[in-house]
């Protein structure tokens, strides 16, 4: 083991330097703000569309920086969602059960899509709500 | 078999909320490289669909697309997509064998007929009435050709079923063929690598599933989504390719300073496939981040193209045998040509 | 066999082999040649200072420069860069360093202990599109210029296709631009492979004679004793 210790080891990232797509990325974002703006549509980017380095990401980070909320929805794995400094743009990161990312998106919106409560869902609770409320007065009878 | 439930029913009975299922939709559209805002779209789809009968094949491979599959980490997408998939056969994976297991998979067929998806693994040998390769005495090109007749569509995984991979390879004893070499007639879709990476193999899934159809694909029927471009096209050390900065040995300061290695045999600029923006394992890395140059696993023929590390432009110019006989033919007809002009000069000064 | 693996093998080595033997051919065909003897009585004893002349016509003198001046200028500009894009650019040294190895064993790092120096991918281009555009230049001249266009024939038209093709291919390869990059860099290959075939049967073999012409013009001038 010795002689393999002996092999010095360097990391260097070149790599990391920024690419110039988040400059790109940015624009967009502003645009679709714009038409949020205007005409109330909604916008997403997807951040995997583009291929970003290390120093891509920093650069976006920077530039969106962080604002007044941050939610975790617990659904399959976390998500978090976190506005950036200019309201109604999202920074959404969607984890798995074991902490991978499965998607990273830039939405533009009120609220990020996978915070508002589904009706599917709002419907599918009250009947369990309802049932529990039952049963809580169910034993006294 | 029970009439399949909707994969909306499916996901309500085992408590998945409406919620989870539209970030499972947003990561399966990111997956598939679609626009986010069809993920709604892709989330109707979806909570519609019926799962589809697969039927997986497994015949001349290691196994090692399986393994590729299975090793995807659990729970995550990938088992999501395979558990919305009615996997009514799986050679390896399943726990049943023997004539029962073939039994199912005769009735499996017959129930979806004209539905199911057949998933292919491993090439077919053809030699010597196909004997290289058979079960309880049936030979895999039997088998394929009965299996092809009531599916919707096949898909080759891995380069074995794709192009041939392995046993095709010189001197190819066992007459190996590729599943497009046998199947006509049927939509084939190529998901090659040695082994494919499992987030491709589940994004065509997935792809199928949403849609009911075929992505698009290349000429060589591979799915554009994930084969469109090269690995040189989208690797982290092209600045250094373009730049001119390349490792010479494995272990050169180059090496160490993460440099192309383009002179180390690297097949990146003629292969297709997503190891570069996807990556193995979860995204960790993959063979050129690890200082390795790519073996081009997911290109026909990959194992008869000449050495993994002797670059692209080396290797196929002939011999020095070749080039002495040709030097020597010039040589000799070279001088004939001047003699006989000499001897023409010579009568013509003579000659006045 | 696809079209790359065809480019890469049996026509790679069916176009050296042919390329080989027509040079070699040519060349032992020209220098097994007598030359006319001269009679006359020699002006100067030190002939082989006429090759002198090997250096001196690579420009031309002043009073012919009105005439010469644009296809000499061209000329150096298209010479320059197609070379510097064929010697100085990896992937080529690499295929260079193959054949070197497989024919005598060696390679220039082995023998030099250094490597041959390149050029990174973009500068190539550049100087690649340099290079075509001089040639375009010059077939433009040739077609306009009535005197050239009257005594140009085939070989001097192919001979320059068969050169541009090359560059424009590769060109094209480099930049991913037209066709998938298999196909690009299977017919940048078979266009080296048209030029190695035609190579030794026109004046493209003037990569070979020229120097050695030059010397012997100048060796029979001096041996007149005419001015250099």
């Amino acid at each position: 083991m010795s002689a393999l210790d002996a092999i010095a080891v360097k990391v260097v990232d070149e790599a990391g330097a920024a690419s110039g797509n988040a400059t790109a990325l940015l624009h967009e974002a502003a645009k679709l703000l714009e038409a949020f703006v205007q005409s109330s549509t909604p916008g997403t980017i997807d951040l995997r569309s583009l291929p970003l380095t290390p120093g891509d990401y920093d650069e976006l980070r920077e530039a969106l920086g962080a604002g007044a909320v941050f939610a975790r929805v617990d659904a399959i794995g976390p998500s978090e969602l976190r506005e950036t400094r200019y309201p109604g743009l999202w920074w959404v990161t969607h984890f798995n059960d074991a902490g991978e990312i499965v998607a990273e998106l830039i939405e533009i919106g009120p609220v990020p899509q996978i915070l508002v409560a589904p009706m599917q869902d709002v419907a599918a609770g009250l009947s369990g709500f309802k049932e529990a409320l039952v049963d809580a007065i169910a034993p006294k009878l | 078999m029970t009439p399949h439930p909707t994969l909306g029913d499916l996901l309500t009975q085992r408590g998945i909320s409406r919620r989870a299922f539209l970030k499972f939709c947003a990561a399966v559209t990111s997956l598939m490289a679609l626009p986010p805002d069809m993920a709604p779209a892709i989330a109707q789809a979806l909570a519609k669909a019926t799962r589809p009968s697969v039927i997986w094949l497994s015949f001349q491979e290691c196994t090692g697309c399986t393994e590729s599959l299975t090793r995807s980490v659990s729970p995550t997408l990938e088992a999501l997509i395979l558990d919305m998939i009615s996997l009514d056969y799986h050679h390896t994976l399943q726990a049943a064998s023997g004539t029962a297991a073939e039994e199912a998979r005769e009735h499996a067929m017959k129930e979806a007929s004209g539905k199911y998806l057949l998933l292919v693994d491993g090439s077919i040998p053809t030699k010597d009435g196909g004997v290289y390769g058979t079960w309880a005495g049936e030979s895999f090109h039997d088998i394929l050709s009965d299996a092809v007749k009531g599916a919707a569509a096949v898909v080759a995984i891995g380069t074995c079923a794709a192009f041939g991979g392995i046993p095709k390879a010189n001197p190819n004893p066992t007459g190996a063929v590729a599943v497009s070499d046998l199947v006509k007639g049927k939509p084939v879709i190529n998901v090659p690598g040695c082994p494919p990476i499992a987030v491709v193999m589940t994004g065509v899934l997935a792809h199928y599933l949403a849609f009911g159809t075929i992505p698009e694909l290349d000429p060589l029927g591979r799915p554009k989504a994930f084969y469109g471009e090269t690995i040189h096209d989208r690797c982290y050390r092209r600045p250094f390719y373009d730049q001119g900065k390349f490792a010479k040995t494995f272990d050169d300061e180059g090496a160490r300073n993460g440099w192309c290695l383009y002179e180390l045999g690297c097949k990146g600029p003629t292969t297709y496939n997503s190891c570069a923006t996807i990556k193995w394992n979860a995204g960790t890395s993959f063979p050129i981040q690890s200082g390795h140059g790519c073996l081009g696993c997911s290109e026909p023929d990959f194992w008869d193209k000449g050495s993994f590390y002797q670059a692209l432009p080396t290797g196929d110019w002939g011999s020095a045998k070749t080039i002495g006989i040709a030097a020597a033919a010039g040589a000799a007809i070279g001088a004939a040509a001047a003699y006989s002009a000499r001897k023409r000069q010579e009568r013509s000064m003579k000659g006045g | 066999m696809d079209l790359l693996a065809f480019a890469k093998g049996p026509a790679l080595a069916w176009s050296i082999a042919v390329f080989v033997f027509g040079v070699v051919w040519r060349l032992v065909g020209i220098f097994l040649l007598r030359g006319k003897k001269d009679l006359s009585e020699p002006r100067n004893n030190a002939s082989w200072k006429g090759l002198r002349l090997i250096v001196l016509r690579s420009w031309p003198r002043r009073e012919f420069f009105g005439e010469t001046a644009f296809t000499e200028v061209a000329g150096y500009v298209f010479h320059i860069g197609f070379l510097v894009a064929l010697f100085f650019y990896l992937p080529h040294l690499l295929f260079f360093a193959d054949i070197s190895r497989g024919l005598i064993g060696v390679d220039f790092k082995t023998i030099f202990g250094v490597g041959w120096p390149y050029l990174p991918g973009g500068v190539i281009f550049f100087l690649s599109a340099i290079s075509v555009a001089a040639l375009l230049a010059v077939l433009v001249h040739r077609l306009i210029n009535p005197v050239k266009r009257l005594i140009s024939n085939f070989d001097d038209y192919f001979s320059w296709f068969v050169t541009i093709t090359p560059i424009v291919t590769g060109m094209l390869a480099y930049a991913h631009l037209g066709a998938p990059y298999q196909t690009l860099l299977a017919i940048h290959i078979l266009s080296v492979e048209l030029l190695l075939i035609w190579f030794p049967f026109g004046k493209l073999m003037h990569a070979f004679t020229i120097f050695a012409v030059r010397g012997a013009t100048g060796m029979a001038f001096e041996r007149k004793g005419a001015t250099l």
